[in-house]
């Protein structure tokens, strides 16, 4: 009986592990294709794809778009919404609730509504689309994931240590600045990161909002149109190997806490 | 010590800016959407009068209403199946394996979560089309002898989503399980319930709300995207989101791709009413 | 209904941390029992060996003089009253109660007539259909007690479970505590670092420190005469000054001290392995000074009243003794001596309250 428990538990997990590892292995193992096609036989290892993606200049520079819209506008995000939670958190305001709503609205709305909305009113008022209209999307899409994550972490516990360093002579900024930003700093760490993985993997409202400057996801998916390419792939793999790395410096660096166990008496 | 009044001006100015940069960039677009949707395309041009006419015209053209159902039953389909499996996987790591690889396995769990979203839908065509992976081994194993047509069909699109939330589905019931206090599970053993009875009488009840809350994020997320069912699930069964994308980028025709995305909207919201509504109960 | 229980030798150990060493102790059936010590003690962890949650490295646990080594918590005489209560939230107050006699197959009529005729007991009969978030701190303490009791232990184990309450309702619920113990004639071992309570409840009191077991009795022994100098500071303040054991005959002993010579009967010698020319400690508690002359009391001379404070139902003094006006010793007088700061008061000791331990 526990035997045949110990069992079931292991093959679901194999099975389990096995569907979500399916696709990525697929992809990282036929990037190295020597052939044109990323499908069976395996026929390689080769480098050659992942060279024709470096030498592609709209490649890296829809790369380097990317980064630059995501970790920029990721900025703008987290600091409004910081400032934001810091209100709300810090001050007794009538009839916040349904200004708290309106604010963290946009999570619950399709970046697809969301981008459409931004493309007829910029269509309108007449500004053309670019990087920098992608950027205003996004930090529309984040600010409210920013918001709520580190008003989430600004509990009354800090206030009376806030309430100390004003006692203390700190002014209003000196206190939000070097008492408050630095006590909730892994939460705006996090909520920054979390912010810059969105934005730069975030399709539609690229899509959208973008016309000669591309970002990475809008480049990739115009080379889907050439079918399945081993090239692609090697995107793909690239891509995930540079999330892969940020996740775990985060994990292993700024998110470990050794957690001993609690010896309780 | 400055009056009540001086401190929420205070307040709200660090509010301001948030709240002027949603009002610009996403309450104003949607008022323009709003009222796009009631202005008509004709030939190249827009016509300025208020009507009804595309939301009428919704229900007078079947396919619209039939993506709208397809998108309705792919999604159910998907939260559904999302929820079966995902459940068991994160319990199995809250439970059974031991604290100190349970977040080793977790970060395992949600690697693939990192891959570009739309490389992870064309991943899923490279095993699931024609020449791929899942036939050649099919075939080669001798399940079948000719190539099981997946890609570019629902099951393709499914496929895909489930993949997806799987992976957030896990994180979030995982997070919902840990956070239980060990002496509820304690108290239920100690008073003569079996590891079953546990779950079923203590453990389950108390995380139905997480799951709720991860359903409906699965609901909106699923029902809203573009890039999946469009890599996958081709040009077959037509979702919401590919004719709202149809009508933008093939047609121009913004006034209609306003009204079905208001519509769109509409449906979440129906959702996000009853999901909150049905939290609610379940806290009194 | 009840059961003595008996731990044999009890061990454990956490990777390289001893948390219990060598535990023997035994509680009588019926008996109200308490685990007292400072939060690290192994209290907690002794009970929660005693439950089945913890299982020990060594040693075997008794109950009614049978042995549940690898026996697991639902399948012992026992039950636990968790210091958050536990409750599960998603049930009513009468759910919650009926809880396990249902795990334990009882049809749903009688577990609900079982559940009613606790809560009555504990006073909630009008709260069943509520949500634990629905009630106060106490009553929820009162329902998981309740919920306890509904699966007729031999033993119930309470972990600090008046931990959460203020002191006014934690006065109140000892006794109500007591009460029901008396009611049901379960053995109930609770656990806790305030000694005030453990004095208000318990028929004994073990007290415990870095895993081992510094004394066990019934209240007015383990505060009167304490067996060793951590249970003797624990237990309450006292006065501890060090002496030198200068000569003992069968009835009196002779001790040298900072302020003299001292002849007390040889019963306040607390411990029998002292010798002549060792050092010990004279222990004397606050409430033991007096003012007045009185027969058969120690003169301690004149002292200087260097702070006195009004504490409710007594007074609070520090003293120096002009013997020895380095160190300060604390006393309590009555709340009408009119003890001020500065004062100077000649103070004397009941001689057979005065106790000496070892080092």
């Amino acid at each position: 009986m526990h035997r045949l428990r110990t069992i079931g538990v292991a093959g679901y997990l194999l099975l389990l592990y096995g569907f979500i590892f399916l696709p990525v292995v697929t992809l990282v193992l036929f990037s190295f294709q020597e052939g044109r096609f990323p499908i069976p036989p395996f026929n390689g290892p080769s480098l050659k794809w992942y060279q024709a993606v470096f030498s592609d200049n709209k490649l890296t520079s829809a790369l380097f778009n990317s980064l630059m819209v995501a970790l920029i506008s990721s900025l703008v995000s987290c600091l409004l919404g910081f400032l934001a939670a810091y209100g709300f958190a810090r001050y007794r305001l009538p009839g916040a609730a349904p200004i708290k709503a309106a604010i963290t609205a946009p999570l619950t709305v399709s970046y697809l509504i969301i981008g459409f909305g931004l493309l007829v009113t910029f269509n309108m008022i007449g500004v053309s689309r670019s990087l920098l209209t992608v950027g205003i999307g996004h930090v529309v899409i984040n600010t409210p994931l920013c918001f709520a994550i580190i008003y989430a972490s600004m509990g009354d516990h800090q206030l009376n240590i806030e309430r100390a360093a004003r006692d203390l002579g700190a002014n209003d900024w000196q206190v939000m600045l070097r008492v408050t930003a630095p006590m909730l700093l892994p939460s705006i760490i996090a909520a920054y990161f979390l912010s810059v993985t969105f934005s730069w993997d975030e399709f539609i409202i690229a899509f959208l909002l973008s016309r000669f400057d591309v970002t990475l996801p809008v480049e990739i998916w115009s080379l889907l149109r050439s079918g399945l390419n081993p090239k692609t792939n090697a995107v793909g793999s690239v891509v995930f190997l540079i999330s892969v790395v940020i996740v775990l410096l985060l994990e292993f660096i700024i998110f470990r806490r050794g957690a001993p166990r609690d010896r309780k008496s | 010590m400055p009056s009540e009044a001086a401190l929420q001006r205070k307040g709200w100015a660090f509010v301001v800016p948030a709240l002027l940069w949603t009002l610009a960039f996403f309450i104003i677009p949607f008022a323009v959407m709003v009222m796009y949707s009631l202005w008509q395309r004709a030939g190249t041009s827009l016509v300025k009068t208020w009507s009804f006419d595309n939301y009428a015209s919704f229900f007078e053209k079947s396919h619209f209403v039939a993506g709208l159902i397809n998108s309705l039953e792919i999604t159910a389909l998907v939260t559904v199946i999302s929820i079966v499996l995902a459940y068991p996987l994160a319990w199995i790591i809250a439970e059974r394996v031991s604290p100190r690889w349970q977040r080793m396995a977790l970060i395992l769990a949600i690697l693939p979560f990192w891959t570009s979203y739309v490389v992870r839908s064309y991943a899923w065509l490279l095993v699931l089309s024609r020449n791929g992976y899942l036939n050649q081994t099919l075939i080669n194993l001798g399940v079948i002898d000719t190539p099981l047509e997946i890609a570019a069909t629902r099951v393709a699109t499914v496929t895909g989503f489930v993949h997806f939330f799987v992976m957030l589905l896990t994180l979030t019931i995982y997070a919902n399980l840990v956070q239980l206090s060990p002496n509820y599970r304690r108290a239920a053993a100690d008073l003569g319930a079996n590891g079953f009875q546990t779950f079923w009488h203590v453990i389950l009840p108390l995380t139905i709300p997480g799951v709720m809350v991860g359903a409906f994020l699965t609901f909106v997320l699923c029902i809203g995207d573009y890039i999946t069912p469009q890599i996958l699930g081709g040009n077959n069964e037509l979702v919401l989101p590919q004719i709202i994308m149809l009508q933008i980028t093939r047609r121009a025709d913004f006034p209609t791709a306003a009204a079905l995305s208001i519509i769109l909207m509409v449906v979440i919201s129906i959702a996000y009413i009853a999901c909150a509504r049905w939290l609610k109960m379940e806290r009194t | 209904m009840t059961a003595r229980v008996e731990f044999k030798q009890i061990k454990k150990r956490f990777d390289d941390f001893v948390a219990l060493d060598e535990i023997n102790l035994d509680i009588e059936a019926g008996d109200y029992a308490v685990l007292l010590g400072p939060s690290g003690c192994g209290k907690t962890t002794l009970l929660m060996i005693l439950a089945g949650f913890i299982p020990p490295t060594a040693g075997d646990v008794l109950i009614g003089g049978q042995s549940y080594q690898h026996v697991p918590p639902s399948k012992r005489p026992t039950t636990t009253m968790f210091q958050d209560y536990a409750l599960f939230p998603h049930m009513t107050v009468a759910a919650n109660v009926m809880f396990g006699p249902r795990m334990r197959g009882i049809s749903r009529r009688h577990a609900a007539n079982r559940a009613m005729d606790l809560l009555e007991m504990v006073n909630l009969a009008g709260s069943h259909r509520k949500k634990p978030h629905e009630l106060s701190g106490g009553q929820r303490q009162r329902v998981a007690l309740a919920r306890a009791l509904a699966v007729e232990p031999d033993v119930l184990l309470l972990d600090e479970p008046l931990g959460a309450l203020d002191l006014k309702l934690r006065r109140q619920m000892q006794d109500e505590l007591k009460a029901i113990q008396r009611k049901v004639g379960t053995t109930f071992i609770h656990v806790t670092h305030d000694q005030e309570e453990a004095m208000a409840i318990a028929d004994k009191i073990v007290v415990m420190n870095h895993g081992r077991i510094e004394d066990s009795g019934s209240a007015d022994r383990v505060y009167l005469r304490p067996a060793t100098r951590f249970t003797a500071e624990f237990m309450g303040e006292i006065n501890l000054i060090p002496v030198k054991l200068s000569s003992q005959n069968g009835s009196s002993i002779c001790l040298q001290s900072p302020f003299g010579v001292l002849e007390l009967p040889s019963s306040a010698l607390l411990t029998d392995t002292l010798r002549q020319g060792d050092t010990a400690q004279l222990g004397i508690r606050p409430e033991h000074f007096r003012l007045t002359d009185r027969t058969n009391a120690l003169s301690l001379g004149i002292a200087t009243v260097k702070s006195a404070a009004f504490f409710g139902a007594y007074v609070r003094a520090l003293l120096s003794l002009e013997a020895d006006p380095d160190r300060l010793l604390i006393a309590h007088f009555p709340q009408d001596s009119g003890i001020s700061e500065g004062q100077r008061i000649s103070i004397e000791i009941y001689r057979t309250s005065i106790i000496v331990l070892s080092n």
